[in-house]
């Protein structure tokens, strides 16, 4: 465990989840080793353990699952116009024949994802989506 | 913003260009950005860099003061900034800086000192002079598969276009007193037209295919730019981990 551990550090791929599992799996063992803590009661506590590691580290359980969350999906979904649509539109808009006025932008203010989707979108792609409880449209 | 007809310089693709990738990670994206080579958006205010680009208006989620900005309209908590003076095609440089590749190119751009107005990047183009003479009477206007462009030159004259530059861009002289235009890359994503006297351009873009190696021209300028080169060897991206990296060498700046 502790070569496990040293490798991942040195390939720079641990995270604090694994050096945080590693510390549980090191106690655990530890705890179960004691003479004064009899098998049994070492055994409830190994083996949930053991077995926990093993499928929250293989993928087949994970804490988003069970919240109902799929990593990397659209978790919320707001469809709105695009601000200053009406004001752009005769300033930049651009249509076969008409000259160029210059692009319009936006600057990343923030760090996180942030999906934008036209009013288009309540069509029925959105339909499907919008059964989860957790989907906030305006 | 594009479902409205409205053209932006930030992408989403596939794939950026190489250059547009090097371009937009090195002189509009914070230096803690994460750059990916599928998208590209504006997150540090470049004004010189923005407005040779053509961009003329920023949406910004929040207050933002500073020189050549003009507030023009605010929507909740989004402001509509307007910049001075963008290049609608109406940048006509005469200082043409001459240097050998992708990196050169970024470090003239991000020079204080240049002025997109009267400065041009170029890496090395032959047949160009440097007697350069500001162009008057520009124009640019997008059509069905390219654009029209017509100038004037009392000589020769390069302009730069808010057009990324491709080797499938074909400019014909459709009228014009002068020699014919011609194409290049400049300011490492854009294009310059090169003309004299009067002059009225179209630009088509041919498609690729077996018997059109533009593509692969375009592929050959990412060589011969050497933007490889800019390619920063850095760890995989924490992102890409379940959680929060333990940065155990990062006190010894390897992380």
């Amino acid at each position: 465990m502790a070569a496990l551990l040293w490798a991942k550090l040195a390939s720079g791929t641990a995270t604090t989840t694994t050096v945080r599992l590693v510390a549980v799996v090191l106690c655990a063992a530890q705890v179960a080793r004691l003479p004064r803590v009899p098998y049994p009661a070492a055994a409830l506590v190994a083996f949930p353990v053991a077995i926990g590691l093993v499928l929250f580290n293989g993928g087949l359980v994970s804490y988003n699952r069970w919240s109902g969350a799929e990593p990397y999906s659209v978790q919320r979904l707001f469809a709105t116009r695009p601000p200053f649509g009406e004001e752009l539109s005769p300033q930049v808009a651009l249509r076969p024949g008409s000259p160029f006025r210059g692009y319009a932008d936006f600057l990343v203010a923030e760090k996180g994802v942030t999906l934008t989707a036209p009013n288009e979108l309540r069509s029925w792609h959105v339909l499907d989506i919008r059964r989860s409880p957790s989907i906030r449209t305006s | 913003m594009a479902r409205a007809r409205h053209p932006t310089l930030s992408q989403y693709s596939h794939f950026l260009t190489p250059a547009y990738h090097a371009f937009f990670s090195r002189l509009l994206d914070a230096p803690d950005d994460r750059p990916n080579v599928n998208h590209a958006a504006i997150s540090r205010i470049n004004l010189p860099m923005m407005r040779m680009l053509g961009l003329r208006y920023l949406m910004v989620d929040g207050p933002i003061e500073m020189p050549g900005l003009t507030r023009v309209a605010r929507d909740g908590r989004y402001r509509l900034y307007e910049l001075a003076d963008p290049n609608l095609a109406s940048f006509s440089p005469t200082r043409p800086h001459r240097v050998a590749d992708a990196r050169g190119l970024l470090a003239t751009l991000a020079d204080s000192g240049f002025d997109p107005r009267v400065d041009v990047a170029i890496a090395e183009e032959p047949g160009i002079t440097d007697q350069l003479v500001p162009a008057t009477d520009t124009t640019l206007t997008f059509v069905r598969g390219g654009f029209r462009f017509t100038g004037r030159s009392d000589g020769h004259s390069l302009v730069v276009l808010p057009v990324q530059y491709t080797r499938c861009l074909e400019l014909h002289t459709v009228s014009g007193s002068g020699e014919g235009a011609r194409a290049l890359r400049v300011n490492l994503v854009q294009t310059g037209v090169l003309f004299s006297g009067d002059a009225e351009i179209e630009g088509r873009y041919r498609p690729d295919g077996p018997w059109e190696r533009c593509v692969r021209d375009d592929v050959a300028d990412v060589e011969r730019l050497r933007i490889h080169d800019l390619v920063e060897r850095r760890r995989l991206p924490s992102y890409s981990f379940p959680g929060e990296r333990f940065r155990l060498f990062a006190p010894f700046g390897l992380d």
